[in-house]
């Protein structure tokens, strides 16, 4: 048996290159960062050492908190490529333009506001919560994955943004769904927190707090809808 | 420009532009050729731009320029066949000098009024000029950086600043040393120069915050660092090309997010701070490496230029989209997504 047999490319994203195949035996993604050429070599090593690492550590911890996101099986920090569990599901920007889970897309956006919620709740901020990185499942639900840009924060500015980064992607990528972000709202709002929190329970934000800041920064950007 | 319709003679179409510190007024024939625009910009003394003092030079330089125009020996005034102007966003006072010259104009020469979009006029100009059909646009001025690109019928902005401009953001640091606005120019000079002196530098000791939250951007907090490197006894010009190298890697790296979100192959640059080499540079080698192509319009069409404005113009009156006097008022808060494309 290889160790790391590949299957297919799954995505060419803006920071890495993203494999899927199997890890000994088993269902993985391998996500390999690549250099770049345009961003100076200091800059670029800086960047690709700090997301990795941060990456990684949010994965374990989250992952022992329950959360539905990839944990780490292996990684090479020299070469920079991460080896995670491979997750069930379809990209949300796939589902939301495919008409044969269009009955789904009430719970698919309201277990999305309550996944996110349950991150925050663990004092973790995403950072890049575009519908690539939302995975969506018939029978597993959502999973959240591409923590690369993710932080420990347990400032709400950081949870505000989180929504206002989904909302822009839903309202530019997917305007058929004009009350899209309303549905994540209302997920966001009711979620019951989940795992284990060990942050102090009085520094975190409330979801009814996330949400006025968010709308706040909702009218902070140039021209606002 | 596939379409029939924009394959038309729409006769001679004027555009007026005066959003920020330029007035300018430029035209397309009847085929959609632009002409290099007539422009008059203010330098400010001190500071950066007053809106009202702005509107006063607009106002006091409105007229020559007019009639420079209106005297070219290219066309004849009875060919003219509809009056664009910038109609958002951006300063208010600076919008209305444009927007009262353009009332005027088409009153008198009795032709339609064309209110335009001034972001989407940076995006038809440019692919007008690069011939690029559906590009994802990074569009960096001193108010706005914006990653653009289009889906149903409309520009969408995929990311944005959530503070300042990055050129507002490289004027202000500018300005803290003495160098007159607009500072983009003066900032590229010197980190030139640091880099001519000290090949292949390191950025050690020279590091600054990297604001990247999703597609978004922010540079406030670039500009405080920066200054304080300064203050902290670091060369200006050192300084200057860490800034550079900064603010530029996080404008590419949300404009490569854009492209790998999209699927899209074609990015293209506007606005003014695109007029700077290393940021085209860099934009070039991130497209080529994902396979795609950078496009940047000359200088003359990155910058506010009225041109823009008469080419949107245009396609907005072959598709019948005019404005009435009633409706001709001027909009600071347009959004890059509140305008209808039809044209493509």
């Amino acid at each position: 048996m290889q160790v790391w047999e590949k299957e297919c490319r799954l995505h060419v994203g803006a920071e890495a290159v993203v494999d899927a195949g199997l890890w000994l035996g088993r269902p993985a993604i391998r996500k390999e960062r690549r250099p770049r050429s345009w961003r100076h070599p200091d800059l670029d090593a800086r960047l690709t050492k700090s997301r990795m690492t941060s990456e990684a550590r949010m994965l374990q911890r989250l992952t022992i908190a329950g959360l539905p996101v990839p944990h780490v099986l292996a990684l090479d920090m020299g070469s920079g490529w991460m080896m995670q569990e491979r997750r069930l599901g379809r990209p949300l920007i796939e589902c939301l333009r495919d008409p044969a889970v269009a009955a789904s897309i009430p719970e698919m956006l309201a277990a999305t506001g309550r996944a996110i919620r349950n991150l925050h709740a663990q004092g973790a901020a995403h950072g890049d919560l575009t519908t690539n990185n939302l995975l969506w499942d018939e029978d597993s639900g959502i999973s959240l994955i591409d923590f690369g840009l993710a932080r420990w924060n347990t400032e709400v500015e950081r949870f505000g943004l989180d929504l206002q980064v989904l909302h822009e992607c839903l309202s530019a990528s997917h305007p058929e769904y004009a009350d899209a972000m309303e549905q994540v709202l209302s997920g966001y709002s009711t979620a019951e927190a989940a795992g284990v929190v060990d942050h102090a329970a009085e520094q975190l934000a409330s979801a009814a707090q996330v949400l006025s800041r968010f709308e706040q920064i909702r009218t902070r950007v140039r021209y606002h809808g | 420009m596939a379409s029939t319709l924009e394959s038309q003679d729409s006769g001679i179409v004027l555009g007026i532009e005066s959003t920020a510190h330029t007035f300018s007024i430029g035209w397309v024939d009847g085929s959609g050729e632009p002409s290099p625009s007539v422009s008059a910009s203010v330098t400010p003394k001190e500071g950066g731009i007053h809106p009202r003092e702005a509107a006063d030079h607009h106002v006091d330089n409105s007229g020559e320029i007019v009639q420079r125009v209106l005297s070219s020996p290219e066309f004849d005034t009875a060919d003219i066949s509809a009056v664009a102007f910038s109609q958002g966003p951006g300063l208010g006072p600076c919008l209305r000098v444009g927007a009262s010259v353009a009332r005027a104009l088409a009153q008198r020469l009795e032709v339609p009024l064309v209110g335009v979009n001034h972001c989407v006029a940076h995006i038809e100009i440019g692919r007008q000029q690069c011939g690029s059909n559906d590009p994802v646009l990074l569009y960096v001025s001193g108010g706005n950086t914006q990653v653009i690109s289009r889906l149903s019928g409309r520009y969408r902005v995929l990311g944005e600043t959530l503070d300042i401009g990055i050129g507002n953001m490289l004027d202000k640091f500018a300005r803290n040393h003495d160098i007159p606005f607009p500072g983009g120019p003066r900032i590229e000079t010197l980190a030139e120069q640091w880099l001519q002196n000290n090949p292949g530098a390191s950025l050690d000791g020279l590091e600054l915050p990297y604001a990247v939250q999703g597609m978004d951007l922010a540079f406030s907090g670039i500009m405080t660092s920066a200054l304080k490197l300064v203050d902290g006894g670091a060369p200006l010009d050192a300084v200057c090309w860490s800034l550079q190298e900064h603010s530029f890697a996080a404008c590419v790296e949300v404009a490569e997010r854009a492209l790998a979100h999209t699927g899209k192959r074609e990015l293209l640059l506007g606005g003014g701070v695109a007029c700077n080499e290393r940021l085209r540079s860099m934009c070039a080698s991130m497209a080529s490496e994902r396979g795609g192509v950078s496009h940047v319009p000359a200088r003359g069409y990155c910058i506010d230029n009225g041109s823009m404005i008469a080419t949107l113009g245009r396609l907005q009156l072959l598709h019948g989209v005019t404005t009435s006097l009633s409706a001709s008022g001027v909009r600071q808060d347009l959004r890059t997504d509140e305008t209808d494309i039809l044209w493509v």
